[in-house]
């Protein structure tokens, strides 16, 4: 039937539709997919600014800033429950659930969802972020589309990545960030299309932002150089600071969700109204803390807090953050961690400054180098946070800094919390999805693990059928290699060779008797499931060298890899 | 392992079952959200700038009655909503310098310049700043950015205090050149203006630049008679280029227009001394000249005694000698004016080095002295 995309062949070639392929189709979907995330990013925040202009300014009477983030978390939390039920998770955790598990499915009404309760309970001044909701609503834009465009299985599976990551970038005005993140923690790898995909929707997503928002970096940052060679022990040290923090964090998140969650149901309502009563406390003291904290984070970039004043910040936002986030008030933990390290980050070079032997940079610098401490302990995003640093900043200088502190944050978490954040909130919420930092780190298998070493069972074409048989019931084995003159490989096994003997092929050379085919080669470094695609077809494969191709190195056969999986059963190939 | 979205073996293609009025409300939706966006975001700027500008205005009030920690926290909010602001940047780096906080204040005025690097305010913020903290380098690049700079307003009148400032930095770096030029770059500036121009001129006279200085008084001084201290310092150039006649006439009639000034009173002091003591003055009698030089002898004397006893060293005999001689002058007769005149200066001239190798540089009343020694030896 021809519809508005396809129409009939003429008119079609008219219009040049039958000449985009389904691929390139997928990238202007892409293309729309950002725009449309964009533009709900754009909305996004202007409804949360707007919710906290009008309930939280300057001056305020104390109730009212007491009172806000609760009444505006408890609200919140009454949505999610009665209203947006779809709206309850972490972003993140629900694009790889559509990958992994839905088939690609994120309801639309989690759009609607993220968008009210968030902007209420972000805007009411709970110590969340709007990057994980803006991730979501990006995802469900885009699961939607898929949707009305009946995309494919494989291609619904990738589409809710394809929206995350243009919802990311929009809301952080970072292209680069918003793809990386996905591509890191996400999708766990690229191929062509995966990233082509990505890549065009995150960047549509952030022109639009940037044309209604303006185009300045989330942060405005003085300019900075190394002062000093020694001061990278001194990043170095907020990188281990980071690190510890991070992983105390994502424990202590584990552990308070498991102790609210222990309580009756109906805890459920009051555990918001509470979190948010103790960020009203803390903001009646420390007002930063309230919200996102962009703008303390500003404030610390311009050196304008003492070295105390930093630290508290930074601890009392990690405490309120993780009473927010663990009391199941919707919004992200992004901007948090942002602050967090910040502010941490600026103590340290705060008092770097006052007692370190040699000069060092201003606060500032460390304020940034900090930002992307925490955030890379706690997501464990290693590559998306040097980028992100560098892309809120626009500043080059400072990227050596930030590559150190924030490698050894990592590490350091890695090595203290074995679950990464996002894995251990999956599963509190009863969904066991794939690590993919844990599938980084797990080390494949290869091929030269489990060949046998050149030596084993290898023919020339020209041998004789009856040699040839002699020499492998004198091997004891079933399949042999036959080296062609060309410098290439084939295989025979034993039942051909003795059907070519009762044939009376006897004196016929192997080439001329039996049909050699080509086999494919393999190479040391080629890991072992790529090779067993392969073994179906063959029942032994030749691993040459890549210096030296017509160089045999070793065979590969089905037992090889059976063993080296430790599977333990009859084996073939040999007798 | 990489998700592969290769073309699907089975199942339909993308949009080959996209209904025309699917896709036709999608463009729909995504018009109307891009008008919603358009409205929201133009009423989300609007109120955006008045929030900003309210806290502004509320820290410009609190900045007018001193209360600068309290402004402070209104400009940082409205930063904070608008953060491409100059004005509102300027504003609290002016804040944070009132409180002595100038590194913060360095740092936001960096960030005016980023954005417009030819500010004459933000150019002359941060040269005030590298003056206070010591810097002086920069200071003086600073300055001269903000000479040059783009003014919004009173373009001139703020050139001209930049430069008067960058001449402070040069009279602390000890660059007089520097700073006469400068002056000279000011003389043309303000070339009607007869306020700007006397301390133009006082300045002159400061670094060591008399003559200019001299003329600039006189100038001032026939346009307006009852000046008193073009008088004073016509008077003062005058006598730093000891032409102490015309000083002290000068001088005479800055003290007679303005009693109060002590300075031209004790200046005129000086040269009514100096032309009293001088003995190579033209139009003086022989006699005269003998009674100065005794004079001059014994103050020479004096003044190396009082030397003597200050250090508590004891005069050498030849030392000893001429200070006997000199004691000796009064109530003598010289058989010849001339030749007694040469031995009273060459006595006097004796005196006063034995003063300066023991005691250094002339203080207080004797630099009357010094002046005197020195026309001789010209």
């Amino acid at each position: 039937m021809a519809t508005l995309l396809t129409p009939g062949p003429r008119l079609a070639r008219l219009r040049g539709f039958s000449l985009l392929t389904d691929g390139q189709r997928f990238l202007l979907l892409s293309i729309l997919i950002g725009i449309f995330s964009g533009l709900l990013v754009v909305c996004f925040h202007i409804a949360t600014d707007l919710v906290s202009w009008f309930l939280l300014s300057a001056h305020q009477h104390p109730l009212r800033t007491l009172l806000s983030p609760a009444l505006g978390g408890l609200a919140a939390v009454l949505m999610v429950r009665f209203l947006f039920r779809a709206a309850k998770g972490s972003g993140v955790n629900d694009t790889k659930a559509a990958i992994y598990i839905s088939d690609g499915y994120v309801p639309f009404s989690t759009v609607i969802g993220k968008f009210v309760t968030c902007s209420i309970s972000i805007g009411a001044g709970n110590s969340l972020g709007p990057e994980d909701p803006s991730l979501h609503m990006g995802a469900g834009v885009a699961s939607l589309l898929g949707r009305v465009f009946h995309l494919t299985r494989d291609r619904m599976r990738l589409i809710a990545p394809v929206g995350a990551a243009a919802g990311l970038a929009a809301a952080f005005n970072t292209p680069i960030t918003g793809v990386l993140f996905v591509i890191e923690e996400v999708v766990a790898g690229w191929s062509a299309g995966v990233l082509g995909s990505i890549v065009l929707s995150a960047v549509s997503a952030v022109v639009v932002a940037r044309w209604f928002l303006g185009n300045e970096p989330l942060f405005l940052v003085p300019q900075f150089e190394l002062t000093h060679l020694s001061e990278l022990a001194v990043y170095a040290f907020t990188g281990v600071v980071g690190g510890l923090l991070s992983a105390l964090f994502i424990r202590l998140v584990g552990d308070l969700r498991d102790r609210l969650h222990r309580l009756p149901y109906w805890m459920a309502y009051v555990n918001p109204l509470a979190a948010g009563l103790l960020v009203g406390v803390a903001g009646l003291w420390l007002p930063e803390v309230m919200g996102a904290g962009y703008p303390a984070v500003d404030s610390a970039l311009h050196d304008r807090f003492p070295w105390h004043t930093l630290l508290t910040l930074g601890l009392v936002k990690m405490i309120v953050t993780l009473l927010c986030f663990s009391a199941g008030t919707p919004g992200g933990m992004f901007a948090p961690t942002l602050f967090t390290g910040a502010m941490i980050g600026g103590g340290i070079g705060a008092l770097a400054q006052h007692y370190w032997p040699a000069p060092t940079s201003g606060p500032s610098a460390y304020v940034l180098v900090g930002m992307g401490t925490f955030f890379a302990g706690v997501f464990r995003a290693p590559m998306t946070s040097v980028f992100m640093v560098f892309e809120v900043s626009a500043s080059y200088v400072i990227i050596l800094p930030v590559m150190i502190a924030n490698t050894i944050s990592y590490l350091i978490s890695r090595r203290i919390q074995r679950t990464p954040f996002f894995q251990m909130v999956a599963r509190k919420e009863g969904l066991d999805l794939p690590s993919l930092e844990e599938q980084r780190e797990a080390l494949p298998l290869r091929v030269e693990e489990a060949m046998s070493p050149a030596g084993a069972c290898v023919l020339t074409a020209d041998m004789s059928v009856g040699r040839a048989l002699e020499e492998m019931r004198r091997r004891g084995v079933r399949d042999c290699l036959i080296a062609s003159s060309r410098g290439s490989w084939s295989a025979v096994r034993i039942t051909e060779v003795e059907a070519a003997l009762a044939e009376g092929k006897g004196q016929e050379i192997l080439g001329a008797a039996l049909p050699l085919e080509p086999l494919p080669r393999l190479y040391p470094d080629v890991p072992l499931d790529s090779a067993l695609r392969l073994l179906g077809s063959h029942p032994v494969l030749p691993v040459s060298s890549r210096a030296r191709p017509h160089k045999l190195v070793g065979s590969l056969t089905l037992a090889d890899v059976h063993r080296t999986y430790g599977i333990s059963g009859p084996e073939t190939g040999r007798e | 392992m990489t998700a592969d979205i290769s073309p699907p073996v089975e199942g339909p293609q993308i949009g080959h079952t996209v209904s025309p009025v699917d896709l036709f409300f999608i463009f729909v939706a995504m018009a109307a959200l891009l008008v919603i966006t358009g409205f929201l975001t133009k009423a989300y700027r609007s109120e955006r700038a008045a929030r900003a500008r309210r806290y502004f205005e509320s820290g410009q009030q609190l900045a007018g009655r001193g209360r600068d920690v309290e402004a402070i926290d209104q400009y940082g909010q409205a930063l904070a909503i608008t953060r491409d602001s100059s004005q509102y940047r300027l504003a609290l780096a002016l804040a944070l310098m009132r409180l002595d906080r100038l590194n913060e204040a360095q740092t936001y005025l960096q960030e005016v310049l980023r954005t417009d690097p030819t500010s004459g305010i933000a150019n002359l913020m941060l040269a005030r700043i590298a003056a206070r903290q010591g810097k002086y380098a920069a200071a003086e690049a600073g300055y001269n950015r903000a000479i040059y700079g783009y003014w919004p307003d009173n373009e001139e009148q703020n050139r001209i205090e930049a430069r008067f400032e960058l001449l402070d930095v040069f009279g602390k770096t000890g660059a007089k050149q520097a700073a006469v030029a400068q002056l000279f770059e000011l003389l043309e500036a303000v070339p009607d203006d007869p306020q700007q121009r006397l301390r133009i001129a006082q300045l002159l006279l400061k670094y060591g630049a008399p003559v200019p200085a001299a003329d600039v008084f006189r100038e001032i001084m026939r346009a307006d008679g009852q000046n008193a201290a073009a008088f004073a310092g016509y008077g003062e150039a005058e006598y730093q280029l000891r032409n102490y006649r015309d000083a002290q006439n000068a001088l005479r009639q800055a003290v007679r227009l303005n009693p109060g000034d002590e300075a031209a009173r004790a200046r005129l002091e000086d040269a009514d001394r100096i032309l009293a003591l001088d003995p190579t003055i033209r139009g003086l009698s022989w006699a005269e000249r003998y009674r100065r030089s005794a004079a001059l002898a014994q103050a020479a004397a004096d003044a190396a005694g009082r030397c003597y006893a200050s250090s508590k060293t004891e005069p050498s005999e030849a030392a000893a000698q001429l200070l006997l001689s000199a004691r000796q002058l009064p109530g003598k007769r010289p058989r010849n004016y001339a030749d007694a005149v040469d031995d009273n200066l060459a006595l006097a001239e004796s005196l006063w080095d034995l003063r300066v190798k023991q005691c250094g540089a002339a203080p207080g009343p004797e630099h009357v002295l010094a002046r005197i020694f020195a026309e001789l030896e010209r």
